[in-house]
């Protein structure tokens, strides 16, 4: 009996440390885990940024390609409608001629003439930057007046309409 | 784990940014503008329109385009702000229930933090977008002088618009974050913000980690605008004293005007003068008139002058002023100032502020766009970014290997983020050749002789072929840890040999300084030494080539030709292997052109037997025997 007792206190020292042992054990592996998920999170979250990167790298790289002279074709804007204004005072046939060189430069850029007068006033295509006071209810927010073109480029606006919009007052 | 949004919520504009890959980085809106006017309008047509569309159309519709809502934000109606700004304002505004102030937005009374809730909407929108995920948290800057009730009005705007606020961060603070100023210790920080309408001047204090702002002063209707505004009103009357006609009665003439006015007033940052030219800018019964006026950097100065002075003693009070008018501070305790906002990219007000201050400001981040990327940098670390876990480094020095004529070709840049793997195919110099050295170096001169090596072994065993046919795959791995990992493999056999380096990175600061300075001061006679090997082995290369072409051409070549082609092989040999490099750059063309000369059927028979080098231009050739020639040294060389 005696012996049995001493082997079993024995086998209850020895459960009590692989007990700790295993706590300890389970703890690191809770810690592994935990530190685990943070790095997986931490380069999942770095692949993405990356692939999403290149993914707006390209698209970039695409829109710069189509709109990369649209810097230099907003200034060159300027000069058409200083020609536009010279051909309103009567321009020369040398100044109609260089005009209709102009438009073809635009035209071959694809370039493309925003229609306005007449249309519905629309922000996205037009500016006002003057109003009219007008009687007849039809023409509420109609653009009555072009005074400076705007032009489109591809499918964006490269310079919006300057216009005067009719503004419906009651006599 | 989704990003949150960095927005500065301007007064007349606002930007966004967010951290990717550790660093700030602002978002465009819809329209690819990387800053959005702080405007809302209900259109005619009864559509909500935000940013730049509702400023488009803010003439016909003065009185539903909302603006400037940050300076009723958050106040009682009472306050003298608001009573002063109320006569400016072209829509309606009244006292709310619980005293603050509503805007009447057509038939609707609105709280402002509803309007501002509408700009943030479409930030979050164009950013969702831009990103292609959705954003549910934000960080939204504000003001420093913004008090409680003014924070909470913000976060409640934030909140209709459906972020979760993470914090309201003040805006010299923001700056301070993109300057990555609050890593330092005990810094005193003067934060001057030159806005479009308002003008801030902020004084922080870093200590451990925390930012404190000491205090705060400026003019909240003292900007950019103003500058604009003055800078039109002098054109304006110079027409009417030449020309006699105001223009500021013509709507066209005038937004043209004011449109050439802001961009000579941007080129005046960086010229002494400029041209204000505009054909056609009206006409009267006497025919068209032009605008055209030469405006010097000095007479805009002269003409704004008051208001960047003004701006200046605002400062020095802020500054030197005892508590509570002022930090307190001398001027000369002020470690580091930040310019913020587009005025500031003006000169004048960079000297004026470094007079005041005796030092450089910071101004090398974009100061429309500082507070916003300062308010990524605070949200990145709310989410604790990669970066904190993971801090990736760099390699200091370019690594490669030795190549033939001891030219060291770089596999790793300088500079390249690790770990990264790279491989590069290379061939054997001489015809069967069964083993090839690899030199591991690392460093920056183009001679190989001059950089640190870092190892080297011999992989054998290659299979006897004519030169430049064997492949040998070289590849250059290094860990996160700096390790690297150099491997060399024959296509052919498979058979591979590898070495690994412990102490890639384990270089002092100084000895990698060193290193650069060495390579810079020897980069012309470098690159000379490295032509010379280039233009060495290109003739060796054309030769082995020519003499090829004639053994597989045999009788089919007309006797004359070969003639003159075998007088053109050695005449090259005889100077190859000397010095002067030019003498053997013309001998190497006139043998180039002495094989072309051998006609084009043999030319294509030729080709594929010859390994195509023959048919190839002089170009094609040059670069095929940079990158495929000549894994062995030149000791290697004679040694098989």
């Amino acid at each position: 009996m005696a012996e049995e007792e001493i082997e079993l206190e024995e086998e209850v020292i020895e459960e009590e440390g692989l007990r700790e042992k295993l706590k300890k054990m389970r703890d690191d592996l809770k810690a592994c885990r935990k530190d685990k998920e943070e790095y997986l999170a931490g380069w999942q979250r770095a692949k993405a940024d990356f692939i999403n990167a290149r993914k707006e790298e390209e698209r970039s790289r695409e829109t710069f390609v189509k709109f990369a002279q649209a810097s230099v074709l907003l200034e060159f804007l300027k000069i058409a409608d200083s020609l536009e204004m010279a051909m309103k005072h009567g321009g020369s046939d040398g100044i109609k001629q260089i005009y209709s060189q102009v438009k073809d430069i635009l035209k071959q850029h694809r370039v493309i003439e925003i229609e306005s007068e007449g249309k519905k006033f629309n922000p996205a295509e037009h500016e006002a930057i003057d109003k009219v006071e007008i009687n007849d209810p039809e023409k509420e927010n109609i653009i009555i007046e072009n005074l400076q073109k705007g032009w489109r480029l591809h499918d964006k606006v490269l310079r919006p309409a300057k216009v005067k919009v009719g503004i419906y007052k009651k006599n | 784990m989704p990003k949150i949004l960095g927005i500065d919520l301007g007064t007349t504009n606002s930007a966004m940014a967010v951290i990717e890959g550790g660093e700030p980085k602002i978002l465009e809106n819809e329209e690819g503008v990387r800053t959005t006017p702080s405007m809302v309008a209900i259109s005619k047509a009864g559509d909500r329109v935000t940013g730049l569309l509702a400023k488009r159309q803010a003439v016909t519709n003065p009185e539903n385009t909302i603006f400037s809502v940050k300076r009723l934000i958050g106040r009682k109606f009472t306050d003298q702000e608001v009573e002063r700004d109320k006569k400016w304002l072209s829509y309606k505004i009244r006292g709310s229930a619980n005293s603050g102030v509503e805007i009447k937005m057509q038939d609707k009374w609105l709280r402002p933090e509803e309007i501002s809730a509408m700009i943030l909407q479409k930030l979050k929108k164009d950013a969702e977008a831009k990103l292609g995920e959705k954003i549910n948290e934000a960080v939204i800057t504000v003001p420093a002088y913004f008090d409680d009730s003014q924070r909470a009005a913000t976060k409640a705007a934030g909140e209709i618009a459906g972020f979760n606020v993470k914090r309201i961060l003040p805006e010299p603070t923001a700056a301070a974050l993109a300057y990555g100023l609050n890593k330092k210790n005990d810094e005193k920080i003067v934060v001057y913000d030159f806005g479009g309408g308002t003008f801030d001047v902020s004084v922080l204090e870093i200590s451990s980690d925390t930012v404190e702002v000491r205090a705060i002063g400026g003019d909240t209707h003292l900007g950019g605008d103003d500058l604009d505004q003055i800078l039109i009103s002098y054109l304006v009357g110079e027409f009417k004293k030449t020309d006699g006609i105001d223009l500021s009665k013509d709507a066209l003439a005038l937004q043209r005007l004011k449109e050439a006015a802001e961009k000579a007033k941007h080129e005046l940052s960086t010229t002494i003068e400029t041209e204000i030219n505009i054909p056609f800018i009206t006409a009267d019964a006497s025919g068209p008139r032009h605008f055209l006026i030469k405006l010097a950097r000095a007479k805009f100065e002269d003409l704004v002058r008051d208001l960047v002075s003004k701006s200046i003693a605002l400062t020095k009070n802020t500054v030197t002023l005892p508590s509570p008018k002022g930090a307190g501070f001398k001027l000369s305790e002020i470690d580091e100032i930040i310019l913020v906002g587009g005025q500031t990219r003006m000169p004048l007000i960079q000297d004026e502020v470094k007079k005041l201050f005796g030092k450089e400001p910071n101004r090398s981040i974009n100061p429309d766009e500082v507070v916003a990327l300062g308010a990524a940098v605070q949200a990145g670390i709310l989410q604790g970014d990669v970066k904190d876990v993971l801090l990736l480094d760099v390699t200091p020095l370019s690594l490669g290997i030795e190549t033939l004529g001891g030219v060291f070709t770089k596999i790793i840049e300088k500079n390249t983020t690790i770990p990264v793997s790279k491989n590069q195919v290379f061939s054997t110099a001489a015809d069967n050749q069964t083993s090839v050295e690899v030199h591991v170096l690392q460093g920056e001169r183009e001679i190989a002789q001059y950089n640190k090596t870092l190892g080297r072994f011999i992989l054998d065993g290659i299979t006897t072929a004519p030169r430049g046919m064997p492949q040998v795959e070289v590849s250059f791995d290094i860990d996160a840890n700096g390790i690297l990992n150099v491997k060399a493999r024959d296509k052919a056999t498979n058979k591979e040999q590898s070495v690994r380096i412990e102490a890639s990175t384990g270089l002092s600061k100084e000895d990698i300084e060193k290193m650069k300075k060495d390579a810079e001061a020897h980069s012309d006679e470098d690159h000379k030494k490295r032509e010379a090997v280039e233009i060495k082995n290109q003739a060796d290369t054309l030769v082995y080539t020519a003499e090829k072409a004639l053994r597989d051409g045999g009788d089919k070549i007309s006797t004359e030709v070969k003639g003159e082609v075998e007088i053109k092989i050695e005449e090259l040999k005889k100077i190859k292997d000397g010095e002067n490099i030019e003498e053997i750059k013309s001998k190497t063309e006139e043998l180039s052109k002495a094989i072309s000369k051998i006609g084009e059927a043999l030319y294509k028979q030729n080709q594929a037997s010859a390994g195509g080098a023959a048919g190839k231009g002089r170009e094609a050739e040059y670069e095929d025997i940079k990158k495929d020639e000549g894994s062995p040294p030149p000791d290697q060389d004679k040694k098989n």
